[in-house]
């Protein structure tokens, strides 16, 4: 028993460490944010009047009905872009697969806020489109308008999330079930609504939820667009311009956190009911047929309609970036590198605080990831479980909340030495990042310690190696493809994570890119440059999204090959 | 290698080991002779790999004691133990070669590069895998990983070896020859050794002394051969090979004991005191079946042809005999009356 104890001792001390880390970082900031919603300003006493004022006043009643239709049109329209591309992937021999799955991708690697301005100037009222259109054809179509623009924009972005699970989905559907159903009687439509749509639902729902939340807590893409009567904008724009003693931005936070609470929940409960869907062995998705060729053109031709607004924003934001003036015409006047130049020569910081914000969060996801994993999934520390929960509660807390929280929390401390209060200095954004993407970072570490063995800790114990040393030694280094996949991934989207980091940034020269683009992005005569530093995010979130990918086919082949052993030494 | 004459004993004193509230060892006393090789052999879940781990080190005891030599490591943290073991999945590190795996434990303890490997490659050499150092783990295969496995926990010279269901991952020819050279090393080294298995026919071969554990208490230890004729319970006589069981009553007839079946006399030895009604073991391979008395009356129920030789189910009164022939003898068909004799070799008398 002793040694046991002995064994455990540093970790628990480790533990210990990292539960502080979360409470301050995470838990403490959020119940400020709550308590102060049910706050009397003045008073201090507990009350509901905030809430009242909220619901009382136009300006928010508006923001909460536009926040919701805005995420619900959002789920809708992603949705319809989701569904045949699901469907003919999954259901047909189709030779555009591989064009799918990259339709999938590319949305992925552009924030939307980066691309918003861009569409704009390409779908916009007096963009490129709407110009030929009226030229040719006489009238034109109101993409961009009011709300619609954000609901365009948030759905090409968002809709992949809703294309992956439903496909995984539709995968993991049983072929016996289709056939059973079909040898019952049953076919055709009635095949579809009956069997096929209820099996695949959880997976459905599952992303529907996220593209909701994720809609429901995004502040770039309708600031940039102009549209200020949302929830997640109007928290951003209260604190910002009335101050952080405002109560209204602390009422908006909390239903944010209402809302992705639900959402997540519900996304749980659906992925929880999704197991029925692949209880047999030998699944391997439905029968796939192959196409007639009128078939062929038809989902062609949806294709590149689905394709062409996909990449609309990569293809606005290029032009963008190389063109010299884009206004009231189809095209930019003329083309030039004087964006980039002026990027490299003026705007290089926002790129190197990246690096290094993105860098340091992204490489303490990992060490806290592999910490947490190791303690909940291989010592017997009571309350090792709740490190994990408190973790994956950050997935529940937007961004502009978190941010929210930190400038009320720390506005007070001063860091010794750096003479600065806690939420300005340059590291709370870096804090701010860890926290937003520990739960990815460390799914991705559990995921990797699970696949090593904890026989072979054991081994290397027998063997003489102390609990250190064989963590160290072995289990670290058999986890490192996973980890690094982490890596990437947390870096990849911290570097152009927006919502928490606009309410920190203090100063102009810790702003990291996505800062910079946003406030490039304001005015005019900066869209150019804005792009130029958009590009460069692209690049490295696409470079990010690639890498990891490389490292987990890498990781799962290797893991194919000792499988084989595997196989062998199966009991 | 190690002297012989140096091993030390392993001893367990009243050991139990609780997982939550599920007793998985209640209460083990065992000692395990210097330079023997002990097998501990039970149905899976019986807690036989439990000991193994609480000896490894990999699991405290509840309560109780484990001592080793004289030393008393119940405390002692895995890698402050000397012993050293052969997982059942070999548990070879992958992102090492296998001169690295089998040095590791050299490693550990700091001994310079020279050495290590000087000593890993007599390591492998004594598992018939000299110059496979540079190699990696998934480049052998299962046979080559369970040598390599052996070598690694060979090359620390440890007090004791654990050997945990080694070869149930190796088909059944290459399992023989393994079986073999376990023995074989074991013997040269005279590193006491414990060793897990569920198969009785492997317990039985490579064993000094079977220790049989059945819902983590043990039901019998003894030598191979003390097992086989005098099981305890009836429980033991069939862990330890097929066994018919049915009753049978002990006498002295002028001098020479016997156990009457059914009226059928047979011979049996060492059963001093156990006159009276009895449990008896008839193995299969000691039933013979006959046109021709003596014997116990029945008829052939089904019979299956295996190679070998054949099995064959009687009908005896209200139970069934599972006897097994040489394939050389003659077939009986379904429903022939037979005269099944006993061989006294294959007569256990249980208790």
């Amino acid at each position: 028993m002793l040694s046991l104890y002995r064994g455990y001792g540093r970790v628990a001390w480790v533990a210990l460490g990292l539960a502080a880390f979360l409470l301050v970082f995470l838990a403490l900031p959020i119940l400020k944010v709550v308590f102060v919603a049910f706050q009397d300003p003045h008073s201090g006493a507990l009350t509901l009047l905030n809430f009242a004022d909220f619901f009382g006043a136009a300006l928010f009643q508006a923001s909460f009905l536009n926040s919701l239709y805005v995420s619900g049109m959002s789920v809708l329209l992603a949705t319809l872009i989701a569904i045949p591309l699901a469907y003919y992937t999954t259901r047909f021999n189709f030779e555009g697969a591989v064009l799918i799955q990259t339709l999938g991708i590319i949305p992925l690697i552009m924030p939307p806020f980066v691309g918003a301005v861009a569409m704009v100037l390409l779908l916009g009222e007096n963009g490129s489109v709407n110009l030929l259109l009226d030229e040719h054809f006489g009238f034109t179509i109101p993409f961009m308008r009011g709300l619609n623009g954000v609901i365009l924009v948030e759905s090409i972005h968002y809709f992949p999330f809703i294309l992956i699970n439903l496909s995984a989905a539709l995968n993991n559907i049983d072929r016996a079930m289709e056939e059973s159903a079909q040898n019952l009687g049953c076919h055709g439509s009635r095949l579809f609504r009956r069997v096929v749509f209820p099996l695949a639902m959880p997976g459905y729902v599952a992303g529907a939820s996220l593209v909701f939340i994720k809609v429901f807590d995004d502040i770039g893409t309708p600031l940039l667009l102009n549209i200020n009567n949302m929830l997640a904008p109007q928290a951003y724009l209260r604190i910002s311009s009335i101050g952080i003693a405002d109560p209204m931005g602390y009422v908006i936070s909390v239903i944010l956190v209402v809302f992705s609470i639900f959402s997540l929940w519900v996304s749980l409960l659906a992925m929880r009911g999704k197991d029925y869907a692949t209880v047999q062995k030998g699944g391997g998705g439905l029968a796939r047929r192959d196409m007639r060729p009128w078939e062929k053109v038809v989902c062609y031709a949806i294709i590149i309609v689905i394709l062409l607004f996909v990449l609309s924003p990569h293809l606005g934001l290029t032009l963008l970036s190389f063109g010299t003036i884009w206004s009231f015409s189809v095209l930019p006047d003329a083309y030039t590198f004087d964006h980039y130049l002026t990027v490299f020569q003026s705007a290089f910081g926002y790129v190197t605080n990246t690096l290094l914000y993105a860098g340091i969060a992204a490489g303490a996801d990992v060490v806290i990831g592999t910490a947490i994993a190791y303690i909940v999934l291989r010592t017997g520390l009571a309350g090792r479980k709740w490190l994990d929960y408190i973790a994956m509660g950050a997935l529940a807390v937007p961004g502009v909340v978190l941010g929210i929280g930190y400038l009320r929390t720390f506005h007070d401390f001063q860091v010794p030495l750096v003479d600065k209060p806690l939420a300005s200095w340059w590291v709370i954004i870096v804090v701010a990042l860890t926290i937003r993407r520990l739960p990815y970072a460390l799914r991705a570490c559990m995921a990797a310690l699970q696949q090593v063995s904890e026989l072979l800790e054991e081994a290397a114990e027998n063997l003489g190696a102390t609990k250190a040393r064989s963590v160290r030694r072995i289990v670290v280094p058999l986890m490192s493809g996973g980890i690094l996949a982490g890596f990437i991934t947390s870096f990849a989207t911290a570097s152009v994570e927006l919502s928490a980091t606009i309410m920190l940034v203090s100063n102009e020269s810790d702003a990291p890119l996505a800062a910079g683009i946003y406030e490039f992005m304001q005015n005019a005569a900066g869209r150019g440059p804005g792009a130029a530093l958009g590009m460069i995010a692209v690049l490295i979130v696409g470079l990010g999204t690639y890498l990891s990918h490389v490292v987990i086919e890498r990781g799962k082949k290797s893991r194919e090959a000792t499988s084989i052993v595997g196989e062998e030494t199966a009991t | 290698m190690s002297n012989p004459s140096a091993s030390v004993g392993v001893r367990l004193e009243g050991v139990t080991k609780s997982f939550g509230d599920t007793a998985v060892l209640k209460g083990i006393d065992l000692a395990m002779a210097p330079g023997t090789l002990t097998t501990l052999l039970g149905p899976s879940g019986c807690g036989k790999t439990t000991i193994l781990r609480l000896v490894a080190g990999l699991e405290m005891p509840t309560t109780g004691r484990i001592l080793i030599g004289d030393e008393d490591v119940s405390l002692l943290s895995a890698s402050h133990r000397d012993v050293a073991m052969v997982f059942q999945s070999y548990a070879l590190f992958p992102h090492m070669t296998v001169g690295e795996n089998v040095s590791y434990g050299l490693k550990v303890q700091g001994v310079g590069k020279e050495e290590r490997h000087a000593r890993a490659e007599a390591a492998m050499a004594s598992v018939g895998l000299a110059g496979y150092g540079g190699r990696y783990i998934d480049q052998l295969s299962g046979g080559q990983q369970q040598r390599i496995a052996v070598a690694r926990a060979l090359i620390l010279e440890p007090k004791v070896m654990l050997f945990d269901e080694p070869l149930s991952n190796l088909d059944s020819k290459l399992r023989r020859q393994m079986r073999e050279d376990i023995r074989r090393l074991q013997q040269d080294t005279g590193i006491t050794s414990v060793y897990v298995t569920h198969d009785q026919e492997e317990a039985l071969s490579v064993s000094d002394e079977v220790v049989v554990i059945s819902e983590g208490a043990i039901a019998q230890k003894g030598t191979p051969k003390h097992l086989y004729r005098r099981p305890v319970s009836p429980f033991v006589a069939t862990f330890m090979g097929d066994a018919n069981i049915t009753t049978g009553r002990v006498r002295d007839l002028d001098g020479v004991m016997v156990v009457e079946i059914d009226g059928l006399r047979v011979p049996i030895e060492d059963a001093e005191g156990l006159a009276g009604e009895r449990q008896v073991a008839l193995r299969p391979e000691s039933l013979n079946l006959k046109d021709i008395g003596p014997g116990l009356r029945g008829t052939v129920r089904s019979h299956a042809y295996v190679g070998a030789a054949t099995e064959y189910w009687v009908q005896w009164g209200d139970h069934e005999l599972f006897a097994i022939m040489p394939a050389s003898t003659r077939e009986f068909p379904v429903g022939a009356q037979v005269y099944v004799d006993i061989d006294p070799v294959g007569v256990a008398v249980i208790g």
